[in-house]
């Protein structure tokens, strides 16, 4: 590809370096710097081992140390001073919104590693990321850039209502990974004159392994997710009882992680339904060893109450596994009912069980059908040289 | 006899209070222990508060200071013992040292009973229950017995190493008792003494109205294990069929599942949320309502739903664990299949059918079993007898 070398020096606010596997992030950092433009990461937490670009972390609190506290402020001071115009417009702007002083001072402190910045945009990879920090942008005179994901927009909001108020005045472009999480933006309150893209998340399919034929009756479900709330697992245990009343030979192999409370209410739900061996948690997998299962998979399902977008839906339909999804969030726009895979509506465990078996039993051709289409739409769209080009095209 | 009951910490939930208060005034002298951050005893009413061990470094420190002194000098054929016994431990300093407070302080004290509320705590004492210090009661409720030690198989091997040791095992109901079977445990001597209501200090529902809209209540804390989920589709699928429903849950905190759900399923003008309620004012919700719901997927025997009888309020509540053993359906109250919203909101469809004086029947019969089977005097006076027969 050759992109016109634009130079521009743009701040990623991340809340850590993000880790190898994290694609989305390191392929939005490689493209723009072979693109020509100089990408710094703003983190509060710093991995030893990054050295993809510049880092630069966050001030610490320091609770219970007073003393590191302190030769940190007077730091942070001396830093801030050095940018005396940046610092002034800050407070500004802050007094502008009634922000109390006491405030005021936390948050320049808090953002000191911003506000002694020349840079051209910062980028907030997080809606939530940029609370506190709405006004450093313009304080800096760079340009101001979000983006949205699925907890940002779905979730957060509902705990912290108007939590966007000053997000939506300061912002310049949005990014977002779906329509679906706009349309839940402008809900919230987000200006229609905002300039929106939206650049989904992209497969490599080089990458992925191809499927092995399975000659066995058993159906091999995958799920890859969290053991989060939100991604709907106790719907997709409970269509597993479903299927094992039915006398259906089945495997439901989990795939991911989650808290000591989470995986309790799971596997308890796994042992309270009697499921027994059928369902199988793997816990937390390496992307190399999740494809190891995923090529082994007749069915992959996706019960989420709501997704942004799902990286994981779309890299299965990128293998050519057939995939019956729910209808959570931006779900629909990942996979095209009936054509790329099927839709159930969300929390309905009962259709999600019957369109396992009707799935199942469809004609070989049928399936094969389905699954040449998903491949061919996510090659056709979801490729990390368009999401690279988009990207450049969003900062330019 | 010195009683002391173990809790973990000093802020117990009420029914552990009640157990102790209750206790205090049947001639004993009791103490409740466990982690604070202050260091000398407090006294409540009749009862004694130690604080074992704090959760405070420096007042660790004190705590392991005094104490090691103490027992050193009046004691130091223990003090050598327990040094033994937790060098030979490979449990975390941290924790060796929580040990060897808890142990000295039970010491100090003249410990004749010592009775663990919460099983897991048996970490804590595992290497001295069998030098007869004491005698040791440890009560199966909730969670800790009905899930935890199927899904942790570390809690699983704790348990079965352990609670063959134990003087007696008390169990909230048959259900919970029949996990130690399932979990192949051994134990010397169990017991199901169920839990009882304070009947004295209890308001009483009178009036029983079935027009309008249903007022329906779920008392307890947030956590997938109380089932809200599932009666928030259910609520959910009573609206859509037209049937007007108000359903409060009193519970402290907040929670992203239950909050989102209300949202996705629209009933912010059908759900309330309230929190910080004193034990009288959750009481006073009781008599303004018209159902207690216990949605729970797990419960050993749920105090609230006694306490729902007590007062008068008619329950519903899932199948689960020992829930059967006190709900005969239709008789004093209805229980519905767990983790199954549709036959939630069709006993509640069936509820509503009912006329008010049936209503007010199946409530009257709760109370007289409450009465019999669940009065706190009955639970002191069986567990006292419990600890005599040690």
């Amino acid at each position: 590809m050759n992109y016109k070398k634009s130079n521009q020096i743009i701040g990623l606010v991340l809340n850590a370096t993000p880790g190898y596997s994290e694609t989305f992030f390191i392929s939005k950092i490689k493209g723009l710097q072979q693109t020509g433009h100089k990408v710094i990461l703003f983190v509060n937490k710093r991995e030893k081992h990054f050295n993809l670009c510049e880092v630069r972390k966050s001030f610490d609190i320091h609770k219970g140390n007073p003393t590191l506290f302190l030769i940190n402020f007077i730091y942070a001071f001396f830093r801030l001073s050095c940018h005396p115009k940046n610092s002034l417009r800050f407070i500004k702007l802050e007094k502008k919104d009634n922000v109390s002083f006491f405030e005021i001072i936390k948050k320049m402190y808090l953002n000191t590693h911003l506000l002694t910045q020349n840079l051209d945009w910062i980028h907030f990879g997080f809606a939530t990321l940029a609370l506190g920090k709405e006004h450093v942008a313009k304080s800096i005179n760079a340009k101001m850039g979000v983006s949205f994901r699925g907890y940002d927009i779905n979730v957060y909001p509902l705990k912290h209502k108007d939590c966007y108020k000053l997000l939506w005045k300061n912002v310049d472009k949005v990014h977002s990974i779906s329509q679906f999480l706009i349309d839940k933006a402008y809900t919230l309150g987000m200006d229609k004159d905002i300039v929106i893209e939206i650049i989904t998340p992209a497969v490599n399919i080089n990458d992925l392994p191809k499927l092995e034929v399975n000659s066995s009756s058993k159906i091999n479900i995958v799920s890859i997710s969290r053991l989060n709330w939100i991604k709907g697992l106790d719907i997709g245990i409970h269509a597993m009882k479903l299927l094992k009343d039915k006398n259906i030979d089945f495997e439901y192999h989990i795939i991911g992680d989650g808290n000591q409370i989470e995986i309790e209410r799971y596997k308890f739900q796994s042992l309270q339904l009697e499921l027994g061996n059928q369902l199988i948690f793997h816990g937390k997998l390496s992307h190399s060893q999740s494809l190891e299962v995923l090529k082994t998979a007749t069915i992959y399902i996706q019960p989420s109450l709501n997704e942004g977008f799902c990286n994981a839906v779309l890299e299965a339909q990128a293998m050519g596994l057939l995939c019956v999804v729910s209808d959570g969030g931006a779900l629909p726009e990942n996979v095209i009912n009936e054509e790329t895979g099927w839709i159930f509506p969300r929390g309905n465990y009962k259709k999600l069980a019957e369109l396992i078996l009707k799935v199942n039993t469809l004609p070989k051709e049928v399936k094969e059908g389905f699954s040449l289409r998903a491949k061919k739409r996510i090659m056709d769209k979801f490729t990390i040289e368009q999401q690279i080009e988009q990207f450049v095209k969003f900062y330019n | 006899m010195n009683i002391i009951i173990y809790n973990g910490n000093l802020e117990p939930p009420h029914f552990v209070n009640l157990l102790a208060n209750k206790l205090g005034e049947k001639e004993h002298s009791v103490f409740l222990a466990g982690t604070a951050n202050y260091f000398f005893r407090k006294k409540k009413k009749k009862l004694v508060l130690i604080s074992t061990d704090s959760n405070n470094f420096y007042l660790m420190m004190i705590h392991l200071i005094f104490n090691g002194w103490r027992l050193f000098f009046s004691k130091p054929q223990l003090f050598f013992k327990f040094i033994k016994l937790l060098f030979k431990s490979e449990k975390s300093v941290r924790i060796r040292i929580k040990q060897f407070l808890i142990w000295s302080k039970l010491i100090f004290i003249k410990a004749d009973i010592v009775h663990i509320q919460w099983a897991s705590h048996i970490i804590l004492f595992e290497e001295i229950l069998e030098e007869h210090l004491f005698k040791t009661v440890i009560s199966l409720r909730g969670r800790l017995l009905n899930v935890s030690p199927y899904i942790d198989a570390d809690l699983k091997e704790l348990y079965i190493r352990n609670f063959p040791k134990v003087d007696a095992i008390h169990a909230v109901s048959k259900d919970i008792l029949s996990n130690l079977s399932k979990l192949g445990i051994d134990a010397k001597k169990s017991r199901i003494i169920y839990s009882g209501v304070d009947l004295k200090n209890i308001p009483l529902k009178e009036i029983y109205d079935n027009s309008g809209i249903l007022e329906v209540l779920s008392i307890g804390r947030f956590n997938w294990i109380k089932g809200y989920n599932y009666a928030l589709y259910a609520v959910k699928e009573l609206l859509l069929k037209n049937i007007n429903v108000h359903y409060t849950i009193i519970a402290n905190g907040e929670n992203e599942e239950i909050i989102y759900l209300i949202e996705e399923l629209e009933l912010q003008k059908n759900v309330t949320i309230v929190s910080e309620l004193s034990h009288i004012e959750v009481l006073n919700k009781m008599i303004s309502s018209d159902l207690l719901l216990l949605p729970s997927v797990s419960e050993g025997l749920a105090n609230v739903v006694l306490e729902a009888m007590a007062v008068g309020l008619p329950v519903l509540s899932s199948n689960c664990g020992g829930m059967k053993e006190v709900i005969t359906p239709h008789e004093n109250g209805w229980l519905f299949e767990n983790r199954n919203p549709e036959n939630m909101a069709f006993v509640i469809e069936e509820i509503l059918k009912m006329d008010n004086k049936s209503i007010e029947k199946m409530a009257i019969n709760g109370k007289e079993y409450i009465n019999k089977n669940h009065n706190l005097e009955q639970m002191c006076d069986q567990m006292i007898e419990l600890y005599h027969e040690l």
